[in-house]
């Protein structure tokens, strides 16, 4: 296991080689070797590295780290292995329905550039109305049914132009 | 007195007013835009009011609703702190129209030293030097009068400020085309495309003066500041008193000041900006007929509070202050703190604060309109807060502003803490010798330094740990397995 | 406690060829086991760099906490079966950290023959789950297996511990709250379909990784349906439809990060409290033991030099030091932990047996792990012991050690003939792990031994039925017998046929206790409790 990280246009990994009697971690295969201690706050530690001390503060963002050391601020971006795709399989072209339901209203028409997240239909199944939105940039192929009519479980609802067809 | 006063305004400015209010005494009452709705100045206020508006600056503009909220509440007075509607004639009209109190001057001189043209006009007639300049709608005598000033020249919107609309031009040539562009910018940023031509001055130094008048014919000024580091025509390192200015040139410049100040039976606080040339003559640029966002350094090396003085004359339409009693002590500096990328060229900066924490110290003051969690958009001025710095000599006074920087802590937008410091830590700087040009002239040292490998290391490890699944495998294993570590048999 | 006092000679030709053979041995292993774990053929490796798969040791790594141990188990499994087809049983199994949690893995090894199971692999996979079972450890399996090997079907299908047992250990460790997850990187089909089914957490890769009772040419077989191995199969037919899996992963790389952060969710296990202190690493050194061991098997050595190189400061408090001298008894600390050891310094006479038996009870009594350091020829034979109850005492020392219910580790040092296994708690006494050192032998008793027994056996028989006795008959029937048993004595024959959980360089020891002593507090400690000792 590692860590890739980028900042200030680098990209490095890292990786931890050794826990006792001091934390030893490489980076890029350059040993170092790091002592932690706590002070303040969760986001204020003291820091050594090889046997310069720093403190430093910091917070994380989503996948990006903000680190302030000696009063300067940087961003680093970590890689993340659980984000290199969605779980969902992002490439289907079709959105389906998890129910049966009627079609209360459409958002978009068939021919129209959609981005993730933007409402295509509003449904509506046991009483509740759902809005489908659109899994993935795209451009809508075909919706399948029309304002008013049912359909049922499973049911594709709305095909997205395949994503290999665009170059 | 004044029992209530609402603050027509957000951000560090609304919460600085708000922190005299309530040393006062006087009721405060915030008003905010539903973005706004966690932002300090409503959780310092005593009350606040929600403004409704589709943009969120729009809410702060609205004329309508915020004399509705001030009378639905039942403040006396109206503090418009700087921006937005504090140099808006006539809302300044139709605050006293319904017999509320402006914190401010009258509408009639809001008018004047709003128009650019009028206002040099006004101070000609005051007596006071004004840079050589052309105003001309006709283009193309406009070239020939050009000539008569000299390039290179520089072109200045009517109802501008800012900066923004500003050109220099350097011959003939480029005269028209510029012109051209001057007028549209002024067109969208002023809604008003009158320009004209002024001489420029080459390294000038941006002096400015702060004065108080009581409306009356009565002023008094509260010495110079010095506002030459500026990028993009807008200031970001301002200090009092100026360094390396010749006492008598002071004298000279802070007396023109209170003497346009009391032809203009101005009434508030306000500042008179001028230009300084190498030569130590200097031209009168144009009166801030509001609080200046730079006034705390006036605040800290005269000891008095710029917001109680606005409030005293307010409501008494008197200065309680003679120009003997006026001292000033020590020298101060003013940093601010705005989510911008000098590095980039000043991009302003979008995300959100994650953490704050900010600096303390006796001889530090923190003018800070954030809080953590707050989402810094597009939608308002980039400068988050100022740091002022106070020290009994210049040198200190920088001392302590590098050390209050690096200990400055604002995580999850970017900000110019750092460039600040490479500022402060210039040479040219420190010397005090230096003019408008200084940051594009010494541009290249002012870069940030590459890192050593060792604090790159430092920055690397720190944000490694940081992270939920390094972080959890560097500390998170059994002693026993820790301890034998990488084993295979 | 004191520190032993080491009596080795380093500077002794005898320590120094000792020294020279006990190392050669362990180079030896360590070369037979990097051949079992990554010598294939070209065209395996390519096979599976063009599915996209890593090879299962690079997932095993990329699994673990970085710069922690991992114990594995009969790493030389089925080396001397199936010519070889089937390098460490075509399976991983072992004992590592992931998220900070002691788990069990279980890894098909899809290099070899797709992952096909094996008779010994079949073996080797409940022996982990038993593992699991007595321990109460988590167990994580990378799934890559074509399933069972047809050709051997009989050996390792119909009975009570073979393939069935797998599935049914994986229900008892889910009924015990033992929790399992399953990365499945590749095929799972038939009864390994099971394997997914019966865990907690299942993560499946797109593309590579299926499930299912039958493959699509069984399929096809058996009701002439045409289906395809992803429609059949496949991740999002198992996480969206049929539920058998429960996360789909694009990759090899995000279903081992999602497993880690499915691991991470586990609760941390209460362990129980054993004594535990601060740990020193011991005062001799541990290759010193390279030169303990005799090149001769019937050599004898003093196990407390032993004992010196594995314990936490060569510290050692010895019990009833003077009496039964055969049988070393004392607590030590290991890894901080306390332990009791009982190691054979010689044949077990009659006392030996007592004191073994009584210092089991006092480890017992005390809730102390006990360590069995085996080197031994058997209990004494003879009219003289067998009159003063060698047998009867023997079984007192058989019974206290069976009945144990602290856990129990054994160490095949040496030599482990005849009775003398059963009481120092050989592999039918539920040691939670035993392993073997390089130059062991084991056997009933020793070849020689067993040779002249069965010539001797010949020789009556033939007197018996009046025959001519013909000496090369009878130098036959050593010969053979002695050759047999110079092969199925070795550590190496022994291990190939999971008798033991794995060959251990004996430098390796200190640390391979260690691990094994803190997994086997994950479980609770079992009622106390002994049958009819004969007095």
């Amino acid at each position: 296991m590692s860590i890739k990280l980028s900042t200030m246009g680098q990209s490095y990994e890292l990786e931890i080689r050794a826990r006792r009697p001091s934390l030893v971690c490489a980076i890029d295969s350059r040993e170092v070797t790091i002592a932690e201690a706590h002070a303040l706050s969760d986001e204020c530690n003291f820091i050594t590295v090889d046997g310069q001390h720093f403190q430093v503060w910091r917070v994380l963002d989503g996948d990006t780290v903000w680190v302030h050391i000696g009063g300067r601020v940087f961003t680093v971006d970590v890689s993340n292995d659980m984000a290199q795709s969605n779980l969902n399989d992002e490439s289907g072209n079709e959105i389906r329905s998890d129910m049966p339901g009627m079609v209360v209203e459409i958002h978009t028409s068939e021919g129209a550039t959609v981005a993730p997240g933007d409402a295509i239909l509003t449904i509506e199944s046991m009483k509740m109305q759902i809005i489908v939105h659109a899994p993935r940039a795209g451009k809508i192929d075909r919706i399948h049914f029309q304002t008013n009519t049912a359909f049922e479980k499973g049911a594709v609802l709305v095909s997205l132009e395949s994503s290999t067809d665009k170059n | 007195m004044i029992e209530s006063v609402l603050i027509a305004n957000r951000g560090e400015i609304a919460c600085r007013i708000i922190s005299t209010l309530r040393r006062m005494g006087i009721r405060s009452i915030a008003v905010y835009h539903f973005a706004d709705r966690r932002a300090p100045h409503v959780k310092l206020a005593d009350v606040a009011v929600e403004l409704k508006a589709e943009v969120p600056s729009d809410a702060y503009l609205d004329m309508q609703q915020l004399i509705d909220a001030a009378s639905r509440l039942g403040a006396a007075a109206i503090h418009p702190g700087y921006g937005f509607l504090a140099e808006n004639a006539i809302f300044a009209r139709t605050v006293t129209d319904t017999g509320l109190i402006f914190i401010g001057p009258s509408a009639e001189v809001i008018e004047i030293m709003g128009d650019k043209i009028r206002a040099t006009e006004f101070a000609t007639g005051a007596g006071i030097p004004v840079a050589p300049r052309v105003i001309d709608d006709d283009i193309a005598t406009l070239a020939d009068e050009v000539e008569g000033i000299g390039y290179p020249v520089l072109i200045k919107a009517a109802a501008g400020g800012g900066g923004k609309g500003m050109k220099i031009v350097h011959n003939r040539d480029q005269l028209r085309e510029q012109i051209a562009i001057a007028q549209s910018e002024a067109e969208r940023y002023f809604l008003d495309r009158r320009v004209y031509v002024e001489r420029f001055i080459q390294r000038p130094r941006h002096i400015e003066v702060q004065i108080l008048g009581d409306g009356n014919g009565n002023a008094i000024h509260l010495f110079e500041r010095e506002c030459s580091v500026q990028r993009r025509f807008q200031k970001i390192v301002e200090e009092s008193p100026a360094p390396d200015l010749d006492p008598s040139v002071r004298d000279e410049i802070c007396k023109a000041a209170v003497t346009l100040s009391a032809a203009a039976n101005y009434r508030n606080a306000g500042t008179v900006e001028f230009i300084l040339a190498p030569d130590n003559s200097f031209y009168f640029l144009e009166m801030n007929t509001r609080l200046q966002v730079e006034h705390p350094v006036t605040e800290a090396v005269t000891g008095l509070d710029l917001v109680e003085e606005q409030l005293h004359i307010a409501s008494s339409g008197t200065l309680r202050l003679t120009q003997s009693a006026i001292t000033q002590s020590g020298h101060a500096i003013e940093c601010r703190i705005c989510a911008e990328r000098p590095d980039e060229d000043f991009l302003p900066a979008t995300g959100s604060v994650r953490l704050l924490r900010l600096p303390e110290g006796d001889d530090v003051r923190i003018d800070n309109g954030v809080h953590e969690g707050q989402e810094i958009g597009a939608s308002f001025d980039s400068m988050l807060a100022k740091l002022i710095a106070h020290g009994p000599d210049r040198r200190r006074a920088i001392e302590r502003c590098i050390g209050a920087l690096r200990e400055y802590v604002l995580l999850g937008v970017a900000v110019n803490i750092d460039y600040l410091t490479r500022i402060l830590r210039h040479p040219a700087f420190q010397s005090g010798r230096y003019d408008t040009g200084f940051l594009a002239d010494h541009a290249n040292e002012l870069i940030a330094t590459p890192l050593d490998r060792s604090d790159v290391d430092a920055v690397l490890v720190a944000a490694a740990l940081a992270t939920d699944s390094f972080g959890h495998a560097a500390y998170a294993v059994p002693d026993l397995h820790a301890a034998i570590g990488h084993w295979r048999n | 406690m004191p520190r032993l006092r080491s009596n080795l000679n380093t500077n002794s030709d005898e320590f120094r060829e000792n020294y020279t053979h006990n190392r050669a041995l362990a180079m030896a292993l360590h070369e037979k086991q990097e051949r079992a774990r990554v010598q294939r053929p070209d065209r395996d490796i390519q096979r599976l760099a063009k599915q996209g798969k890593m090879m299962p040791r690079e997932r095993i790594e990329k699994l673990l906490d970085p710069a922690t141990p991992f114990l594995e188990l009969s790493s030389l499994a089925a080396n001397m079966a199936y010519d070889g087809n089937s390098p460490g049983a075509s399976c991983i199994t072992g004992i590592g950290i992931v998220s900070g949690r002691e788990v069990m893995l279980h890894a098909d090894d899809s290099s070899v023959k797709g992952g096909a199971w094996y008779p010994l692999t079949v073996k080797k996979i409940v022996r982990c789950l038993d593992i699991a079972i007595e321990n109460r450890l988590p167990v994580v399996h990378l799934c890559d297996s074509a399933g069972g090997f047809l050709p051997l079907q009989s050996e390792l299908f119909p009975d009570k511990h073979m393939a069935g047992r797998i599935f049914r250990n994986q229900a008892i460790l889910s009924r015990l709250g033992v929790k399992q997850l399953s990365l499945v990187f590749g095929h799972c089909t038939a009864g390994g379909a099971y394997i997914p089914a019966l865990s907690d957490y299942a993560v499946i890769v797109r593309g590579t990784g299926a499930v299912f009772l039958a493959g699509p040419p069984l399929v096809k077989a058996a009701t002439g349906e045409d289906v395809s191995v992803d429609e059949l199969g496949g991740a999002d037919l198992h996480t969206q439809i049929s539920g058998t899996c429960d996360y789909p992963a694009s990759s090899e790389d995000q279903a081992i990060a999602i497993g880690r952060e499915i691991v991470a969710q586990w609760e941390h296990p209460k362990k129980w409290a054993i004594q535990q202190q601060t740990s020193e690493p011991p005062a001799y050194e541990p290759d010193e033991i390279y030169g303990i061991i005799p090149s001769n098997i019937k050599k004898q050595f003093d196990m407390r030099e032993i004992i010196a190189r594995i314990t936490d400061g060569s510290r050692f408090h010895e019990y009833q030091p003077a009496y039964g001298t055969t049988l070393v008894c004392g607590f030590a600390d290991l890894w901080g932990y306390k332990i009791g050891i009982v190691a054979n310094n010689g044949v077990l006479f009659n006392d030996s047996a007592l004191k073994g038996a009584h210092f089991i009870e006092l480890c017992n009594q005390n809730n102390t792990p006990l360590v069995f350091l085996q080197n031994i020829t058997g209990y004494m034979v003879g009219r003289e012991y067998e009159a003063q109850g060698i047998t009867k005492d023997g079984a007192k020392m058989i019974m206290a050690q069976a009945c144990s219910h602290v856990p129990k580790f054994t160490i095949m040092c040496h030599g482990s003939f005849g009775a003398g296994n059963y009481g120092m708690c050989g592999r039918a006494y539920d040691a939670r792990l035993l392993f073997t050192w390089p130059n062991h032998q084991i056997g009933v008793m020793g070849g020689e031994q067993a040779a002249q027994t069965l010539a001797e056996v010949k020789l009556r028989q033939l007197q018996r039925n009046e025959q001519a006795v013909d000496q090369q008959v009878i130098d036959g029937v050593y010969a053979e017998t002695l050759e047999a048993y110079q092969e199925q004595v070795t550590a190496e024959y022994s291990t190939s046929e999971i008798w033991d959980d794995g060959i251990l360089d004996p430098v390796d020891t200190r640390n391979a206790l260690g691990i094994a002593i803190s997994a086997s507090l994950n479980a609770p400690l079992t009622e106390s409790g002994y049958g009819v000792f004969r007095f």
